[in-house]
């Protein structure tokens, strides 16, 4: 049999597989509805920090309005971090969530 | 008060009273909303992010900055021999943001969104009913800002 020794995994290494197929998932940017943010407010953030237009940033804070929540960007870790950071400063009421 | 917007795209408060002075500085009143702000928005990370050791005193010196530029402004003017208050656009982004700090502020505290009828209002504590009339103003400037200032394009 060809190689069969080299395709076979250990539990210690299927564990460490799955960790790292976690870690690379990417990840959701989630703002949250709130009582006091403008809705223009909310579309002008959109367009500045996502760069997002008119009518794509429209529709996504009518989703946050309408839904309570929307996801306005997915991608790697360390950019949903910043991003996040900035809707902060922002003061837009956001999170992120791993996908998948 | 006369807010009118300017011919080189910002806004100018004129307050004429007493009354409208404090409304303005009210907007200043609590050093420690920044700090709670920040918080607040931290409460919605994960504590494995370490968003409260590394992000909040950031934001919070943000918030504080905005809060600080605003006041700032607002005593320049009360001073001044034709006391008027120029936001301008580079600006308006901390006047909108020291502004959004109390309309939060006051909504966890009064909750103040929620008294949409006039018959609530009528009922309404008196110091409910300061607030829901402050925030009243409050939206408003946010509101001018917002059309006259920051969302031109």
């Amino acid at each position: 049999m060809f190689n069969a020794g080299m395709s076979s995994t250990t539990p210690d290494t299927q564990k460490k597989q799955q960790i790292q197929k976690q870690s690379d998932l990417p990840w959701n940017v989630v703002v949250l509805n709130d009582p006091v943010n403008l809705q223009g407010y909310v579309t002008m953030v959109f367009k500045k920090v996502f760069g997002y237009s008119q009518a794509k940033a429209e529709t996504l804070m009518m989703e946050v309005h309408v839904q309570g929540r929307s996801v306005v960007w997915t991608g790697v870790r360390e950019k949903a971090e910043l991003y996040v950071q900035q809707l902060h400063s922002l003061q837009l009421q956001t999170t992120m969530e791993k996908t998948g | 008060m006369k807010i009118l917007p300017t011919l080189d795209g910002g806004l100018c408060i004129i307050p004429e009273s007493e009354i409208d002075w404090q409304e303005l500085e009210l907007i200043c009143s609590d050093e420690d909303r920044p700090t709670h702000l920040a918080a607040s928005l931290a409460d919605l990370m994960d504590q494995d992010s370490e968003w409260n050791e590394y992000v909040v005193p950031d934001l919070e010196e943000d918030f504080r900055g905005q809060v600080k530029a605003v006041a700032g402004t607002i005593e320049k003017a009360r001073t001044s021999d034709e006391p008027a208050i120029f936001i301008s656009l580079t600006d308006a982004e901390q006047w909108y943001g020291a502004i959004n700090q109390v309309r939060l502020s006051m909504h966890a505290r009064y909750d103040v969104e929620e008294l949409s009828n006039s018959n609530d209002l009528d009922d309404a504590d008196p110091v409910i009913k300061s607030a829901y009339y402050r925030n009243r103003f409050y939206l408003l400037l946010q509101s001018m800002l917002l059309e006259y200032v920051l969302e031109t394009d």
